[in-house]
């Protein structure tokens, strides 16, 4: 499956939200997730399912003032 | 002097520390332990795939013990802001968000016109907000007023 990931096109063959974090290496990783614009949280990405095409973004902690 | 409030949390040092420029992860922890101060403030951005920065960074502030400020460093747009807020909640497990909506890249003036909607909309939503405005009494009574 396509996705947008942070901005690059991708391919992979996770289904789920935490399935593609795994897929993508963010495993024990403390991440914030959405998709298309809104926000997945944690408890949430068993259940979400991705289809082609969505827009992804993960966002991790890092330096800011 | 009495200690610093916020949101009803006291603090014992006055100073805020921004966790961004330093040279190496070394000198960023000597930072935060010589300052003494409570509240660090870190944000959320991209990472190519996989990557370990933010990991590293992570358990390096998460080891010192205090308190985290996110921020929505980067956002030009309210909604952009409002988005990157609630996924700082998720992540960071606290209600407190350093808002700001740039205004120009260049010199990262606020949009206070987008700060104030922003604002609004994370006060209903049961953010504690921080505001990164100007020192223009009007925005600060707009933003009084919706929370």
């Amino acid at each position: 499956m396509r996705l947008i990931v942070n901005g690059n096109e991708t391919n992979v063959s996770a289904e789920t939200f935490a399935e593609l974090l795994l897929e993508l290496g963010y495993e024990d990783m403390p991440v914030a997730t959405a998709v298309n614009m809104s926000v997945v949280r944690k408890k949430d990405r068993d259940i979400v399912r991705l289809k082609e095409g969505d827009r992804v973004e993960i966002l991790v902690p890092m330096q800011g003032g | 002097m009495d200690p610093l409030q916020f949101y009803g949390v006291s603090v014992a040092s006055r100073l805020l520390l921004g966790t961004a420029q330093y040279p190496s992860p070394a000198i960023l922890a000597d930072a935060i332990t010589r300052s003494e101060a409570d509240i660090l403030t870190v944000s959320l951005r991209r990472e190519s795939t996989g990557g370990s920065g933010g990991r590293d960074f992570w358990k390096l502030i998460s080891a010192m013990g205090k308190k985290i400020l996110p921020n929505t460093a980067g956002c030009h747009s309210a909604k952009e802001a409002i988005t990157t807020a609630e996924m700082a909640r998720d992540v960071f497990d606290t209600p407190w968000i350093k808002l700001e909506v740039i205004g120009n890249a260049d010199t990262l003036q606020p949009d206070v016109f987008g700060l104030v909607e922003a604002a609004r909309e994370l006060c209903a939503q049961g953010f504690q907000v921080f505001p990164y405005t100007t020192d223009d009494l009007i925005v600060a009574e707009k933003l009084l007023s919706v929370g």
